[in-house]
């Protein structure tokens, strides 16, 4: 039973695993069948129930669908803000280089900066062993089924992985343009990736996501000279969805312009 | 396919609801979707009608009632009614604007007894 959010109620399922082979199984049960006694409604032949019958009413709600992911959401700003806490959440479509893009980052910045990782994908633990071995601490979260990171499992995942004070926490969330862009994390950042591989249209074709997000990377701009890729358009295009977002065009591979992303932290 | 998880935190905020207010069975549940909201009506209708069984919501009737995007061009000041995020202001054709309405995916009310 969790003692931030209450989650006994169902609430789907994850997994966490992190460096320390901690494991949280956080898959609840769905016992519905104290939420609507039926059975005793059924029984009208008693005049003694006559009192206890009610009548149809209507109850007026006006409550945001994500009331509840929002208000965690705060609840893990609030946390950052504390313990003075960078946290950014990461994202892009699958295969765009946000993990080789951390592993550099990490690299770069070791001895001048703590860096902390929460990984999120269906399965595996992949990335969180790559971000290891390139020497952060990092913890993985799998969603199952589900198709994007929300804050009641970065409230899980934060808990296990304990960022220290005054560090940065990168949450790489789920490859995937569409649903991440709906779920506040608490996150001071939202940072999206898109790479010269992709096609000029990505912010036309995802525009919640690119709407959503404060800075836009380019990534792979390494094979730009192999690519019919065209950043002016690019950067039109994305102009039209969120005009004067900041583009950093940068090479992962190459670690050109990470630097922008280092000055960002 | 986060419609998915919309459902289930919205069977969660009705079930609380319900409970709450003494209600056993819900005849009817009203929400409120805007056209810029990222949702696809009709898989949160498939998410919602796979999870009704079982919950405070079965047998429930839900109405969705669509709020139409409008948006004011911040250059020229005027309103429109965007058909998307990046639609340009159809007065002046600049790309900067702000979105009045069209963002809501709120549950508005349930009835039942």
């Amino acid at each position: 039973m969790c003692d931030t959010c209450g989650c006994g109620s169902e609430h789907g399922e994850f997994t966490i695993t992190g460096t320390h082979d901690h494991s949280h199984d956080h898959s609840h049960g769905h016992s519905h069948d104290h939420e609507h006694p039926h059975d005793h409604v059924h029984s009208h032949d008693h005049h003694h129930e006559q009192d206890d019958r009610v009548s149809s009413k209507s109850v007026t709600i006006e409550t945001d669908v994500l009331s509840k992911n929002n208000l965690l959401a705060e609840r893990n700003r609030g946390y950052f803000e504390a313990k003075r806490i960078r946290a950014i959440n990461l994202v892009s479509s699958p295969g765009s280089g946000k993990t080789t893009l951390l592993e550099k980052i990490i690299s770069r910045m070791s001895g001048s900066r703590k860096i902390f990782v929460i990984e999120g994908d269906q399965q595996t633990a992949n990335d969180a062993q790559r971000i290891e071995s390139a020497g952060a601490k990092a913890i993985q979260i799998n969603t199952g089924n589900g198709c994007h990171l929300d804050a009641h499992m970065i409230n899980h995942a934060v808990k296990a992985l304990d960022p220290d004070e005054g560090s940065v926490l990168f949450i790489e969330n789920v490859g995937n343009l569409v649903c991440p862009a709906l779920f506040d994390l608490g996150e001071q950042m939202r940072i999206v990736i898109a790479s010269t591989t992709e096609g000029e249209d990505k912010p036309l074709k995802y525009p919640n996501m690119f709407q959503t997000s404060d800075i836009c990377i380019l990534n792979k701009t390494d094979l730009l000279p192999y690519l019919d890729f065209n950043t002016e358009i690019f950067r039109k295009n994305l102009e039209k969805v969120k005009p004067g977002m900041r583009l950093l065009e940068i090479s992962a591979k190459t670690e050109e312009g990470i630097e922008k992303i280092e000055e960002l932290l | 396919m986060h419609e998915f998880s919309l459902a289930r935190n919205i069977i969660e905020i009705v079930t609380e609801t319900a409970l709450k207010n003494k209600l056993r069975t819900i005849g009817e549940l009203v929400l409120e979707i805007g056209t810029l909201s990222g949702v696809e009506v009709t898989a949160l209708d498939m998410a919602l009608e796979s999870l009704q069984p079982g919950s405070v919501l079965e047998g429930a009737t839900i109405i969705r009632d669509i709020v139409e995007a409008s948006a004011r061009c911040l250059e020229c000041q005027k309103e429109f009614i965007p058909d998307d995020f990046y639609c340009a202001c159809p007065h002046c054709g600049s790309f900067s604007h702000e979105v009045l309405q069209g963002k809501e995916l709120r549950i508005k009310s349930i009835s039942g007894e």
